[in-house]
């Protein structure tokens, strides 16, 4: 990071190429979406810690776009959780809009946008759990030497959101596009953000997505995180859960909450957060029954 | 670097490193004194300015970010026919806000009406949330929000 001293160079793109090709020639350059969580992370009174070169995403039009189609929901990366917000109940998948509803207040929903809030490296942002309930997709754009050509040209990939943090995921130069939602049949959606401290510095996000019909769990999805460690998730479970007849018996049950007990074990040292994953998952299932 | 930008209506222009807080910058080179900073850049709200008609930070903005937008702050809006029907909305249900935090609840109100004329008791919520400041209740705040967007909307249709 620079000091004050050194004031950082600042470029603003309209087009994805443009972007691309600013990063590519700019050595320690990165990508500015609301900058929200840097921002708030950066400690000195008067000047924001930015890196030395910022390429602000803000003018890229193409990136702000959002539509609906048969599918899904397209995101682009640098719309706003506010706008996203403000699209409405009726049209988000079950559980975003209360999960939206639990991200900080409007001002800084204004600035915050959906790309840059599934970038954070050094946190989970609250959101995350439940687009990987959803099955988000993720599509980027990079610029690749092609064999034969001077000039890299733009490529793009999709992937999953559970493949953004782990060695598939963003490289350097590497920009997300857009979001693909898709529309799942869900009947039940849940997003809980439960703060375990009085200061708000441990919370436990609980997400939980579930398709009945006639009193049966088709489909059932459940993820846990702490927005520090990753998200907790037994797709086995989920697996098995599916076509149990509701209310859930007592064997199903017991195994529901084993799963969590096992889940939640790489949070030994927090009785707490087990307890209160423990207690959701008994409600929530309780709720659906009825 | 030089970053030209429309301020309370009229383009501006200011010679100032990229990366300074915008509070500082909009407070110390433009004089508007409604500006604070009471927190550690931790989202109190009252450093809160209106950029393209969207309630933000200025604190965690960097100048650069000022760059060609539309910034509004209290001075402005003090000097519209909105900031009327602010005043009697909540002078009407007898919330007076501090000097500190009214100038934010101030832009707050005229954020949410300029999205809606009709907000919920929950977007009122919202709006009254968004500043941190122990001077007036939160419940009394949400009312005179919707008291506020009452008269805005009774004095639209009359016009």
């Amino acid at each position: 990071m620079p000091s004050k001293h050194t004031a950082p160079r600042t470029y603003f793109p309209r087009t994805i190429a443009e972007a691309l090709d600013i990063h590519a020639s700019q050595q320690g350059a990165v990508f500015w979406a609301g900058g929200t969580h840097l921002a708030q992370s950066s400690h000195n009174r008067r000047y924001i810690d930015l890196p030395r070169v910022v390429v602000s995403l803000g003018r890229v039009e193409e990136l702000a776009r959002a539509s609906r189609s048969e599918e899904g929901l397209e995101l682009g990366s640098m719309m706003s959780l506010d706008r996203l917000d403000s699209i409405g109940r009726n049209a988000l998948p079950l559980g975003l809009p209360e999960a939206l509803a639990h991200l900080g207040s409007r001002p800084l929903r204004c600035r915050a946008t959906i790309g840059g809030h599934i970038a954070m490296r050094d946190r989970m942002g609250d959101l995350t759990g439940l687009l990987q309930l959803l099955d988000t997709q993720i599509e980027t754009r990079y610029l690749k030497l092609r064999r034969g050509r001077r000039k890299p040209a733009i490529s793009s990939r999709k992937l999953s959101l559970s493949q953004l943090n782990g060695p598939e995921g963003l490289q350097d130069g590497e920009l997300i596009v857009r979001l693909s939602i898709p529309h799942g049949d869900w009947t039940h959606g849940f997003a809980l953000k439960i703060p375990v401290t009085g200061n708000g510095r441990r919370q436990l996000n609980f997400y939980a997505l579930a398709r009945v019909d006639k009193n049966v769990l088709n489909q059932w999805r459940m993820a846990l995180s702490d927005g520090q460690s990753g998200i907790l998730r037994d797709r086995d479970l989920e697996v098995a859960m599916a076509g149990k007849p509701l209310p859930l018996s007592k064997r199903d049950m017991d195994a529901l909450e084993g799963s969590v007990e096992h889940l939640t074990r790489v949070w030994e040292n927090r009785p707490c957060e087990r307890e209160i994953a423990q207690r959701l998952t008994r409600g929530i299932l309780t709720d659906i029954s009825t | 670097m030089t970053i030209s930008f429309y301020l309370n209506g009229q383009p501006v222009e200011v010679d100032v490193l990229p990366h300074r807080r915008s509070t500082d910058v909009l407070h110390e080179e433009f004089g508007l004194r409604s500006l604070h900073r009471t927190c550690q850049n931790q989202g109190c709200g009252i450093c809160l300015i209106l950029l393209d008609e969207q309630p933000v930070l200025s604190c965690l903005l960097p100048a650069f970010e000022l760059r060609d937008r539309d910034i509004w702050t209290a001075e402005g809006l003090a000097l519209l026919k909105e900031f009327g029907d602010i005043v009697e909305g909540f002078g009407s249900v007898g919330v007076r806000p501090c000097p500190i935090c009214g100038p934010a609840r101030t832009l707050a109100t005229e954020a949410l009406l300029r999205r809606t004329l009709r907000p919920t008791r929950q977007q009122a919520k919202d709006t009254a949330a968004s500043i941190r400041c122990d001077c007036c209740s939160e419940a009394r705040v949400i009312s005179a929000v919707l008291k506020t967007a009452r008269i805005r909307e009774a004095r639209l249709h009359a016009q």
